[in-house]
């Protein structure tokens, strides 16, 4: 009777604590593995400008030459090169294949404007950030203080984003919060959860948010990042163990 | 009487070894995930400096040999048109060259030899288990990167 008892104890064991505290280490590993192989990765960008393209548009508007703002990323080959080098930090074919369907989403960060890239690699068109200002879209960019919108007559208004009655750190608020909305929409999980990326807004000059927020910063540059998660879950004996991981991770070209 | 000492002799080993298998895994993966971290580390600096210098390579086998007798291959595509590289795993051309931004560095560690948690893993089978059948269990990692500065 002792033997069976110490039988049970001993599958207690098993079952409850050394199973689940594999599978809690094993995810704990592929949390830090995953982010880091996605980082090396994320460095492609460097690699994506289109040398045949100039970004002449911004230089049009009057921002200036810059050695960052400059230039055009050629999206598709950022792709190819992404998950080429994604493909070589990764040992296990199967493995690949899963970090590859779990990569909900891959945005490419401009100054005015971002795009967003599928789970089938089709690149969104660019989404503009805009402000609603007298019922016309005011068009603001994180680089500048500056904001023009079209009037009727297709001329367009410059103008300080003050005399739009935005603070440089509303503005930035305003971009933080149209890249959470959009990206949102395509990053969520089966049951619909998606999720809320916490990006610095440079100008918001409080400690403790710097403190909270100051790990993701995509408005000091060209950026380029990844959103992955994977919602793992567990059942034993009708205990589900949650082993969720989610990712963020990218390369930004800074201005200097 | 003899019925009885084999049972509990029996149910201590499977007691025995369910505690040393989890003790193994939990450094069987600390291991893996410390090699892992070092090797991102070195990989990234090479990236960011565009340079794997001696100082950084002899920082990557000190701290790797602390964990263990391990393999390093590193090696360099070096872009020579947009898709076409030109690759070499010598280290003494390698090391102290100058980088270009498109140039790939990879560098993969392995294992010399199974890890404890292996061993006793496939030692537990008792050789029922086909030998091509065993569990890999050597510490492995590789990781790449494109450098994303030049070097001159």
């Amino acid at each position: 009777m002792g033997r069976v008892l110490f039988l049970i104890f001993l599958a207690i064991i098993i079952v409850f604590i050394m199973v689940p505290n594999m599978l809690l280490i094993d995810n704990h590993n592929d949390k830090i593995i995953m982010k880091n192989n996605l980082n090396l990765s994320a460095r492609v960008l460097m690699d994506s400008i289109d040398m045949n393209i100039s970004n002449i548009d911004e230089l049009s508007e009057g921002y200036g030459k810059s050695p960052v703002y400059d230039i055009k990323i050629d999206k598709n080959g950022l792709i190819r090169e992404f998950y080429g080098v994604l493909s070589k930090n990764i040992l296990d074919e199967f493995w690949y294949k899963e970090i590859k369907k779990n990569i909900k989403v891959k945005i490419l960060v401009y100054s005015d404007r971002f795009y967003i890239c599928d789970n089938f690699n089709r690149w969104s068109p660019p989404y503009y950030f805009i402000y609603k200002y007298d019922d016309k879209p005011l068009y603001i960019s994180s680089k500048v203080e500056r904001a023009y919108f079209y009037e009727d007559d297709g001329s367009k208004v410059y103008g300080d984003i003050s005399s739009f009655g935005l603070t440089l750190e509303e503005r930035d608020e305003l971009i933080i919060s149209k890249l959470n909305n959009e990206i949102s929409k395509y990053a969520s999980d089966e049951l619909g959860k998606s999720i809320r990326i916490k990006i610095y807004n440079p100008n918001n000059k409080d400690g403790q948010y710097k403190a909270e927020n100051s790990s993701f910063n995509v408005l000091d540059g060209l950026t380029f990042f990844v959103v992955y998660f994977n919602n793992n879950r567990f059942n034993v004996f009708d205990n589900d163990i949650e082993a969720s991981n989610y990712q963020v991770a990218g390369y930004t070209l800074e201005d200097y | 009487m003899s019925g009885r000492i084999i049972s509990t002799m029996i149910t201590m080993f499977i007691f025995i070894l369910f505690f040393l298998l989890s003790i193994t895994y939990s450094l069987h993966k600390k291991i893996e995930l410390n090699v892992d971290t070092i090797n991102y580390n070195v990989v990234e600096a090479v990236s960011t400096n565009g340079k794997l210098s001696e100082h950084l390579y002899s920082h990557l086998t000190n701290s790797i040999t602390k964990y263990g007798d391990f393999e390093i291959v590193v090696k360099l595509e070096k872009q020579i048109s947009p898709g076409i590289y030109d690759i070499h795993y010598d280290n003494s051309y390698i090391v102290e060259k100058n980088l270009e931004i498109g140039d790939k560095i990879s560098i993969y560690i392995e294992a010399r030899e199974p890890s404890l948690f292996g061993r006793l893993m496939n030692a537990s089978t008792l050789g029922i288990i086909d030998s091509d059948n065993l569990m890999e269990s050597k510490i492995r990692s590789i990781k790449t990167a494109v450098v994303s500065k030049n070097r001159r």
